[in-house]
Formats: C-alpha cells, sequence, structure tokens
C-alpha cells in the first residue's frame, strides 16, 4: 500500500513541477468552457447584419424590409457613413468581408410582380377558363450576395428569411389583386335582374384589414421532451459543461503517455521493472494520480460554470439530482481516458509520437463524438462513427443525467462501455508489456 | 577452513533476442562468490548489459540457469529483487524531483521503513557529498553528482549483490573517485559487487577477479594481474584486451 502510495505522490509532485503539463490540463478545458459558452450563447442573441439596397422602390422593396425588420433577427443597413447603397458598393462591400450578406430588391419588381398576379388571377377568374395558368411575363429576380466565409447554416438561415417573407408578400399581393377583381367577375356573371340584391362593389373591396401585418395565428410551442422525464432547459452552458469536461479529461491521455515513454527512455522504467514491486502498482499509482488531477479538472470546470459565467449573464450550471450517477459517469470518463493514456504510453515507441498521436486521436474522437458539433447535424455516413467514440458514450450519459432527467438505468449501458475501453486498453498495454519482456 | 559460496552462479546461460541471428550470450559459465568486487569488461555489445539484465531479472534466459543468492531467476525473480540492486548505465532519476524526492522514492519502493530510510537518505547524502545539493532539483545537477544520486538509488537498501553497468561513464576525475572509494567501502562492508566498464585501470584499481566477454562468450576469466602475466607480450590490462578482443571498432 506504501508503495502504491509514494508512485501516486511521485505522479502528483512530476506534475505539479511540469508548468507546461498543468496548464494543458486545467486552463486549456477551463478556457475553452468559458470561451465556447460565451459565444454560443451571445450567438443566440446576435442579429445579422444584412446590406439592404431597394432598387424597387415600390410596395414590394417596402414590404420586404418592413416584413425582414419584424422578423427579429435582422438588421438592415441601406447606407454606409451617410451614402445610398449602389448594387456595386453592396458587392463591394460584401465581398471585402465588411459585410456578410447583401440583399438587392430588383428594379421593377413591383411591377412585373403585379402584372403577372394580376394576370393569372384573370386567367383564373374569366368564364371561358382558358386554364392558361403561365404567364410570359419575367419576374426580376432577388439577388442575395454571400460573403464565402458565411458557413453553411447561417446562408441557410438567410435564404430561409428571404425565401419566407418573398412567399408572404407575393400571397398578400395575389389576395388583394383577387378581391380587387373577383366584384367585377361577380357582377358579370349575374343577370342584369339581380344586380339590386347585390352588395356594392366597395362593400366587396373593404377587406384590407386582412392583409395588415400581425403575428401567425398559429403559435408554434417549444418543448423539451424526454422518455426519462424532463428537469432542465438546454442551455449552451449544461451543454457546454460536459463536453469541454470530457474533453479536457481526454487531454490527460498526452502527459501520461508521455511520462511512460519518458521513463522507459531514461532507463528509469528499466530500473523500476529490477526493483521488489509490480507493473500493476506503477500503473495504478500513474492511473490513480491522474484521477485526482482530472477531479481537479472537473472541479475547476464546475467552478467556472457555477461561478464566473453566471458573472456574465448565463444562468449557472447544474448538476441536477443524480449526483452520485454523475459522479460514476466522471469516474468511468477518467478511467477510460486514463486507460487510453496507458494504452498509447506503451505501445508508441518515442515521446514525439505520443505529443502528436495523442492530441490529434482525441481530437477525432472529440469531432466525431459530438463534442464540437451535434451528432445529429453531421452528415449521415459520420453519425454511426460516433457510436466508437468513447467521448460520445460520455457525452451521452451526461445529457442523459443534467438535460434528460435520467438516471443510473438510463446511463449504464455507457459507463459500462467506458469500463470495457478501459479494460481493453490496460490489456492491449499489459500484453505489449508482456511482449517487451 | 571456511567455505566461500557462489552468490551468482551462471550454467550454460543463453540468450538469443527475438529475431537475432546470433546469441547474445553463448553458453556462459561464470561463478561470483559472495563479498567478491568482480570486473566485467568487454567491448560494445559483448554481452555485458544482457548479462546485467539477466542478472537483474529484466530478461529470461532462452536456455542454461542463473542462480542469485541462490534463488533462480526464473522462478524467484521476486526473491531476488529484493537482494539485488542494479545501478544502469544512464541515471535513472526523475529530473525535476530533487535528489532526496528520488531517494526516498526508489527507497519507498525496496520497502525500507520511513525513519530508517530517512536515516540512510541523510547518511548517504553525507557520504558521497551531496547534503548540500539533496533538495535541488535533479535538473540542475552536474552529471557527476547524477552518477551519486544514480549509484545511492541502488544501494540504499543494503542490497547482497550489487550490478553496477558503467556507472562512472562521463563525469570528472573526482566524482569518480568518490565513486570508486565509496564502492571499495561497500565491498568492504560484505556487498558482492559486479562492475562492467569501458575503463581498465578501475578495473585494475578495483577487482580482484575479472572475466573478459566477447561475442556473448566468456574468453578469459581470473586475476587481472596473472592473466597479464600469462599472456606474451601484454604488459597491462588494456593490451590485454586487445589481444583478446582485437582492435576492431565494434559499433
Amino acid at each position: 500500500m506504501e508503495k502504491l502510495f509514494v508512485s501516486v505522490k511521485k505522479e502528483l509532485l512530476l506534475l505539479r513541477r511540469d508548468k507546461t503539463g498543468l496548464l494543458l490540463l486545467f486552463f486549456m478545458p477551463a478556457f475553452l468552457v468559458l470561451i465556447i459558452t460565451l459565444i454560443q450563447d451571445d450567438l443566440l442573441n446576435t442579429d445579422i447584419r444584412i446590406l439592404f439596397l431597394d432598387m424597387d422602390k415600390g410596395r414590394i422593396g417596402e414590404k420586404m424590409e418592413d416584413l425582414l425588420e419584424r422578423s427579429g433577427n435582422v438588421i438592415l443597413v441601406k447606407e454606409i457613413e451617410g451614402t445610398t447603397l449602389t448594387i456595386d458598393e453592396t458587392k463591394r462591400e460584401v465581398a471585402d468581408g465588411t459585410f456578410q450578406f447583401g440583399l438587392v430588391i430588383p428594379e421593377e419588381l413591383t411591377v412585373a410582380l403585379e402584372k403577372k398576379c394580376r394576370a393569372e388571377i384573370k386567367a383564373e377568374l374569366s368564364p371561358e377558363k382558358t386554364g392558361k395558368k403561365t404567364i410570359d411575363q419575367v419576374i426580376p429576380k432577388i439577388q442575395i450576395f454571400f460573403d464565402p466565409t458565411v458557413q453553411g447554416g447561417y446562408k441557410t438561415a438567410i435564404q430561409n428569411i428571404v425565401a419566407g417573407v418573398s412567399q408572404r408578400i407575393e400571397l398578400e399581393l395575389k389576395m388583394q389583386l383577387f378581391f380587387q377583381m373577383l366584384p367585377d367577375r361577380l357582377l358579370s356573371s349575374f343577370p342584369q335582374e339581380m344586380a339590386s340584391y347585390l352588395p356594392e362593389k366597395e362593400e366587396i373591396l373593404s377587406y384590407d384589414r386582412l392583409f395588415e401585418y400581425h403575428e401567425s395565428f398559429i403559435e408554434i410551442d417549444e418543448t423539451s421532451v424526454t422518455n426519462m422525464g424532463f428537469i432542465k432547459t438546454p442551455s449552451a452552458v449544461q451543454q457546454n459543461i460536459p463536453a469541454w469536461t470530457i474533453f479536457g479529461i481526454f487531454f490527460i491521455v498526452v502527459p501520461l503517455s508521455a511520462s511512460l515513454i519518458k521513463e522507459r527512455e531514461s532507463g528509469t522504467m528499466m530500473k523500476l521493472k529490477s526493483m521488489p514491486v509490480s507493473h500493476v502498482t506503477i500503473l495504478l499509482g500513474k492511473i490513480l494520480a491522474y484521477i485526482c488531477v482530472s477531479f481537479g479538472q472537473y472541479t475547476v470546470i464546475l467552478g467556472v460554470g457555477k461561478f464566473i459565467l453566471p458573472l456574465f449573464g448565463i444562468t449557472p450550471f447544474s448538476i441536477g439530482p443524480q449526483i452520485m450517477t454523475f459522479h460514476l459517469i466522471l469516474l468511468s470518463t477518467i478511467c477510460s481516458a486514463a486507460g487510453y493514456g496507458i494504452m498509447l504510453g506503451t505501445v508508441l515507441k518515442t515521446h514525439e509520437q505520443a505529443t502528436v498521436f495523442g492530441p490529434v486521436s482525441i481530437v477525432i474522437a472529440a469531432a466525431i463524438g459530438g463534442i464540437m458539433v451535434p451528432v445529429y447535424a453531421m452528415p449521415g455516413y459520420v453519425q454511426p462513427f460516433s457510436l466508437l467514440s468513447p467521448l460520445f458514450w460520455a457525452q451521452n450519459a451526461f445529457h442523459d443525467i443534467i438535460l434528460r432527467g435520467g438516471d443510473l438505468s438510463s446511463v449504464y449501458p455507457e459507463v459500462l462501455c467506458l469500463f470495457v475501453f478501459t479494460a481493453i486498453n490496460l490489456i492491449v498495454a499489459r500484453i505489449y508489456i508482456l511482449k517487451g519482456s | 577452513m571456511d567455505v566461500v559460496e557462489a552468490i551468482f552462479s551462471a550454467k550454460n546461460l543463453s540468450l538469443t533476442y527475438k529475431g537475432a541471428l546470433t546469441p547474445s550470450l553463448d553458453q556462459v559459465n561464470l561463478d561470483i562468490m559472495k563479498g567478491e568486487l568482480f570486473g566485467l569488461i568487454g567491448p560494445n555489445g559483448a554481452g555485458k548489459t544482457t548479462l546485467i539484465s539477466l542478472s537483474a531479472t529484466l530478461l529470461k534466459p532462452s536456455s542454461g540457469s542463473l542462480e542469485i543468492c541462490g534463488e533462480d531467476i526464473c522462478t524467484q525473480a521476486g526473491r531476488i529483487r529484493k537482494l539485488t540492486g542494479l545501478v544502469p548505465q544512464e541515471p535513472a532519476l526523475y529530473l525535476s524531483l530533487t535528489g532526496r524526492e528520488n531517494l526516498r522514492y526508489y527507497g519507498t519502493l525496496y520497502g525500507i521503513e520511513k525513519n530508517r530510510l530517512n536515516k540512510e537518505i541523510d547518511r548517504h547524502l553525507k557520504l558521497f557529498g551531496l547534503s548540500a545539493k539533496a533538495n535541488q532539483r535533479v535538473e540542475t545537477y552536474s552529471g557527476g553528482m547524477k552518477r551519486r544520486i544514480n549509484l545511492l538509488a541502488g544501494i540504499l537498501h543494503r542490497p547482497r549483490l550489487l550490478f553496477l553497468d558503467e556507472p562512472t561513464v562521463g563525469i570528472d576525475a573526482q566524482s569518480r573517485n568518490m565513486i570508486m572509494e565509496n564502492l571499495q567501502i561497500l565491498n568492504k562492508k560484505g556487498v558482492t559487487i559486479i562492475y562492467t566498464t569501458h575503463y581498465m585501470e578501475e578495473i585494475e584499481k578495483l577487482c580482484k577477479r575479472i572475466a573478459v566477454i566477447d561475442k556473448g562468450r566468456i574468453i578469459a576469466q581470473g586475476n587481472p594481474g596473472r592473466l597479464v602475466a600469462q599472456s606474451s607480450g601484454c604488459k597491462n590490462l588494456s593490451d590485454l584486451f586487445f589481444a583478446l578482443t582485437g582492435k576492431r571498432l565494434r559499433d
């Protein structure tokens, strides 16, 4: 027992004196949590600035401006430093990257659209019902300029907003024209003797209030649902703390594997093997030391979530009622990271290999495991690979506990997978050690 | 009449590394008696470190047997490890720990009780002139100091048999002298020492019996003076060494 204790103490002493390693292990994940949570929280509340050039000067341009501004996510910029925009300036500003989006409502759009709608309605209302629905009227196109650096999600969001607003304008115009043209059609289709019984044309036309702006009658109610019972509204902090804690924990792989390789290279491992102490004690000493380190990492990150982020107006992180289960997941995550570190330290030959392969493999496992981008947002062919990432198992288990209201019964498969992953790594390491002797 | 027992006894000891075409140790027969300070010399790649590694239970022989302190290295490795000490070629130390912390770590792993360990550490640090820098990190030590701490880490537990693999490589004359003096003291206290080196004058000064090893075989063994005298044209151990192993480079 004393041999194990002195091994743990030695590892902790070595770590304490490795300032860069400490920075990597403690500061980096805490900083990541802070920055990423702040950015993501801000993203949700940030309006998108769009250069807006209305060359139509008709009702469509006005309506488009009005509806986009009412959409709540968009700020329209119509002039720069007091100068009205031109199409070339709009393009240039976007090309320079000063603005990410430019929206141009072309000349004569209102006139052309009205003509086309009128012709279409007229054809529809005609007693002959010609059936000719395609009217040869060219509609000038609305142009959206994108900065090439704009990512797909934002591009789609802007396209959807503009497309939605355009459809609404077109529908409103069609309806208004329909109500304008309908009375003539009605009056012309009744026999002359019934004319006195019909309402006045002006009465038929008095439906303008229908087309005034109002919120949609159909409301959308957003609720997070789960089979386990809802407890916590998903937020950037609830999602980021577990994700980046897992990421930080897995980074113990770097110093852990490097320490094993260093011991091998310096001859200390050979010396230890010649001493009356089992290899298991030496490795267990390392694992226990890094378990302490990882609990320290978690405490720092938890501190950021509970005390630092609220200073920026963000809701504090909450573990929820399943504290024991939460810590069991944490322990299984730490063990799997330690096991992986031991395996790499045994299998890899040089310090350089460990410092390159270790972090790269973790970043890949984090990427496919949904730490950086949610798994559901990944391409379909990548998603099955997520199931292979221990970081995914850990994150899924944490989410079950803190977002979906799960308990031990809902997370035991993931916890089991993490412990099995640990065991497999240690077995591989053991095989290599025996092979080496 | 006292019967001197062999503390190290190799019988037809052979070892061929996996994938190697020739054995690194080939039918080695060697007895080293209790209380000896035995020198093992040979060119690079001759098999010295392999023999030390086998003796320290780091490797297992392909054939033959090796008994240390009466115990077989294949079946009683754990017991042998308690009775022996290894001072490897390169200082096996944690550079960011202090000299004292390194010794405390190794001493505890050898199972030395805490109070006794602290006393032994203080005593040895003083003996090897390291007390003043004991609480400084090893990375700040000179080459000679590292070698001395490395040696201390192998003798704190008072081993019955000590393996020294070129312990004086690359250090100044003073440190070398101090190490050799202390090894003689240690030997006088009853510790059997197997000493490998490339410095012939060290062997001549320290060892009453030596073995010359080349290509995995023991090619000569006995008292260095007598071996030199028996070889015509040899004035000293260096001449004998070249006469036995040749002058061709062995890198």
